[in-house]
């Protein structure tokens, strides 16, 4: 089991490693002049990429499914992050409204679920405000 | 408007409310003729018995030969006699339950193993039917046929009248065959009046229609249709469910008592299982289902397209930003270096999700980046800073790591009984959190204990193995746990010396060893039924497990016999029914009898050409924990369980006391038990153990 561990953790490690010195050293054009044939910085990034995903993947880490909850929860979060803050602050005030008409109606469970979707829009917006300028150009 | 709905709502709703509590409603007892009749009816034939009180003269009036001895009679016009005894009727024939012998008449042969008498008398046509030809599911297939092409003739007799042979139209509507032929012709107008527009396109058209717009123009007309018919929709959307929902509601007060949402929505998910397809009889349930999957349909011509839209807006908005290039020179090598460390010092399955996410960063980042052109560059200082900071801190991180490896220190001690009193009654259902184990627990069991699936504690066998049931072998001391009646059978087959330990008087569960099936051998069952008990006419089933290919079980489930209920006055109704399954060797047989409760069964004894096979019955109780016990000497016990365990051993000292905590804590560490797990002890009743507090 040790074993197994140490594997998996050098073999990521070591691709994390190569993606790390192929994006900022120039290993591209040592290996064209050794190799002799045109390589590019990308293709070895882009190798190096699906090497990870491949060695994720075969590892069965998680289950497949849940890669694809990552999936769309991180592309639900670009998407949070890449529109008008206002459609998330509008989207909280939504939820808030209907956090109280829940607990109005003691229906607990559907306004504790509400008012997490509530804190989340609103963390989204907050985000979105702090940093959006700093990551994309307007 | 509203006073109209009120009116006319209220008895609809009424009557979908008793035709919810109906449909549950258990069916009541007939006598054999009775049964009979209303399965002939169903066939076609128009019958009456000798108790219906306004019979339709004009029909057949069934008899079980039975029957002649108890009452007085006339025959009439048309006949049907069912041979449930042995009968002879003057010079005409004689007949027992088995078959039919015609002296003067005709012997119809309606099959491979069925034939029917049939004779004209003065007083009437009599038919003569034995009653296996009725019980027995194969048999009675063909009969069956027989009784329907009997329909047609007596239709056709009755001088091109077209006259409808059940009285009860609803009941011939519901009738499976009819109802499947409408279901079919249904689905097809459905299809048909949705798909019409596309269908007459592919028709029409010219070109090849596996085309790329071939699948745009159907989607696009989908949308234009759902956009330019919403509020119809959603009318009709609106109008189904407030159909629906007193359905829902009426089944959850009557199967739960109370309005349960959680099972109006398992009742719901349930209602659109597909393999209703293979039971059509199931008339609700086929109506249930299309009715649910044509909400499902309108719900998903409402949302497809505006989601769709929504789903090409985000990806096209998320992919056409500009990254800010101050951002993307330091983000991708922080995200590098991210998952470098994590990969490197954590376990990679806590962090796997993590992984994933950067993964994720750096693809889309790496995408922008070459998408907007920017040329992002580092000086030598820059570069070399960098790797100084990922070796810098990987060795910080070895370093913490080597000097604070993960230790029992990260879990937080508790008690394992969460009460003050020092007596705790098992079994004992324990919740634990995420990095909970549990202070020290002394107890001296004075019976076997188990943590889940595990023997942990056995008071007189020190020596404690635990281990699948895959790993069985029949030597030594053993506890086998309980499990599914199919999982039980199954390790019989393979393990049929087990069952020595198991003998029982009479059980619907029992074995035959090493039974040859051929095809040229005839294999009977006899049963005897109890008719003091409350018996309704019903379909009992055989399941059948035997060795198909070296250790692989087979099972079969094969219908034994169309019970006809009992008459009254009898007390054991005895029935010969033939074992037909798909399966020619030699093995050891597990037969289970289904549908049936053991009470009602007096006798069963197996045949093979006539010749009578010993059996070896056992018991099986599903709310047993554990299936067989057996401890004869040594000090070493094998648990088995049909759950997937891991190999644990144990060695305990019997004298003294037993940390129940430690091996608790042992099993927490190692992702042994489940959350909540169970302490309980092999004994019928509750245990009370006193902790020891020296």
């Amino acid at each position: 089991m040790f074993l197994g561990f140490m594997f998996k953790n050098i073999i990521l490690g070591g691709l994390f490693a190569l993606l790390f010195v192929f994006y900022l050293f120039p290993v591209d054009l040592f290996l064209e002049k050794l190799l002799g044939i045109d390589i590019k910085k990308t293709y070895l990034l882009g190798l190096t990429l699906i090497s990870l995903f491949i060695i994720l993947c075969v590892f069965k880490l998680v289950p497949i499914f849940n890669i694809f909850i990552t999936f769309f929860i991180f592309g639900s979060f670009l998407v949070g992050f890449s529109v008008d803050e206002k459609y998330m602050y509008t989207l909280a005030l939504l939820f808030l409204g209907l956090t109280v008409l829940f607990v109005i109606l003691k229906l607990s469970s559907l306004a504790e679920y509400t008012s997490t979707l509530c804190y989340l829009c609103m963390v989204l917006g907050i985000i979105r405000d702090l940093f959006y300028e700093k990551v994309f150009k307007n | 408007m509203k006073k109209y709905s009120k009116i006319k709502l209220i008895p609809i709703f009424a009557v979908l409310f008793v035709l919810c509590i109906v449909s549950g409603v258990r069916t009541l007892a007939y006598s054999k003729s009775e049964y009979y009749s209303k399965v002939f009816r169903i066939w076609g034939l128009n019958t009456h018995t000798l108790a219906d009180t306004a019979p339709d003269t004009t029909g057949y009036l069934l008899l079980l030969s039975s029957e002649f001895s108890t009452s007085t009679f006339k025959l009439q016009d048309r006949n049907v006699i069912i041979c449930d005894t042995s009968f002879g009727y003057s010079n005409f024939f004689y007949c027992n339950s088995e078959s039919v012998n015609v002296f003067n008449g005709t012997a119809i042969k309606t099959g491979l193993c069925t034939s029917v008498g049939q004779i004209k008398t003065q007083w009437g046509d009599i038919y003569i039917i034995p009653e296996s030809s009725l019980y027995v599911p194969t048999k009675r297939d063909e009969i069956e046929i027989f009784i329907k092409a009997l329909t047609r003739f007596s239709r056709d007799v009755e001088s091109g009248v077209n006259k409808t042979v059940s009285p009860d139209s609803i009941k011939q509507l519901a009738h499976p065959s009819i109802f499947e032929i409408s279901a079919y012709s249904v689905s097809i107008l459905l299809l048909v009046s949705v798909l019409f527009k596309p269908l007459k396109k592919v028709v029409s058209s010219k070109e090849s229609v596996f085309r790329k717009e071939t699948f745009i123009n159907l989607y696009r007309e989908i949308e234009r249709f759902s956009r330019n018919h919403r509020w119809i929709l959603i009318y009709l959307f609106l109008g189904m469910i407030a159909f629906l929902a007193p359905v829902f509601i009426g089944f959850s007060y009557k199967n739960r008592g109370t309005l349960d949402l959680d099972y109006v929505m398992r009742f719901f998910i349930s209602s659109l299982d597909v393999r209703v397809f293979s039971r059509p009889q199931e008339t609700f349930k086929f109506i249930m289902f299309y009715y649910t999957s044509a909400l499902v349909c309108i719900v998903l011509l409402l949302v497809t397209p505006g989601l769709i839209n929504i789903i090409f807006l985000s990806i096209n908005k998320v992919l056409n930003r500009k990254l800010n290039k101050n951002f993307a020179k330091y983000s991708l090598p922080t995200l590098i270096f991210l998952g470098f460390i994590l990969s490197v010092f954590y376990d990679t399955e806590k962090v796997a999700m993590f992984l994933y996410v950067i993964l994720f960063s750096i693809v889309y980042l790496c995408y922008l980046t070459s998408k907007s052109k920017l040329r992002v560059t580092y000086s030598v200082r820059e570069k070399v800073s960098l790797l100084l900071i990922v070796i810098l801190a990987s060795i910080i991180e070895m370093g913490y790591k080597s000097y604070h490896p993960v230790k029992d220190s990260n879990y937080v001690l508790e008690p394992l009984i969460g009460i003050s009193d020092q007596h705790a009654y098992f079994p004992y259902s324990k919740d634990y959190g995420k990095n909970a184990l549990f202070e020290e627990y002394l107890i001296k069991p004075e019976h076997p204990l188990f943590l889940d699936y595990y023997l942990v504690y056995h008071p007189r066998l020190s020596k404690i193995q635990n281990k699948n049931v895959s790993d069985f072998e029949n030597t030594g001391n053993y506890i086998i746990l309980n499990s599914e009646l199919n999982d039980i059978s199954k390790f019989l087959v393979n393990n049929f010396e087990v069952l020595d330990n198991l003998k029982h008087s009479l059980s619907m569960n029992f074995g035959v060893k090493n039974l040859d099936f051929s095809l040229s051998s005839q294999y009977i069952l006899k049963i005897g039924f109890d008719c003091s008990e409350e018996l309704d006419p019903k379909t009992i089933y055989l399941k059948v497990f035997y060795n198909s290919y070296k250790d692989d079980v087979s099972e079969e489930v094969i219908p034994l016999i169309n019970f006809p209920g009992c008459k009254a006055g009898m007390r054991v109704i005895e029935y010969r029914l033939p074992v037909k399954v798909d399966f020619i060797g030699q093995s050891n047989i597990i037969f289970n009898i289904l549908g049936v409760t053991p009470s009602s069964i007096k006798s069963i004894s197996f045949y093979k050409d006539n010749k009578f096979v010993p059996v070896i019955y056992f018991t099986y109780d599903k709310d047993a924990k554990i299936f067989l016990t057996d401890i004869s000497t040594g000090d070493l016990i094998t648990n088995y369980s049909f759950k997937e365990i891991s190999e644990r051993t144990f060695e305990n000292e019997l004298d003294s006391e037993f940390d129940l905590s430690e091996i608790i804590n042992e099993f927490i560490k190692d992702k042994l038990l489940r959350n909540p797990f169970l302490i309980w002890f092999d004994s019928n009743t509750p245990i009370i153990v006193e902790k020891n507090t020296n």
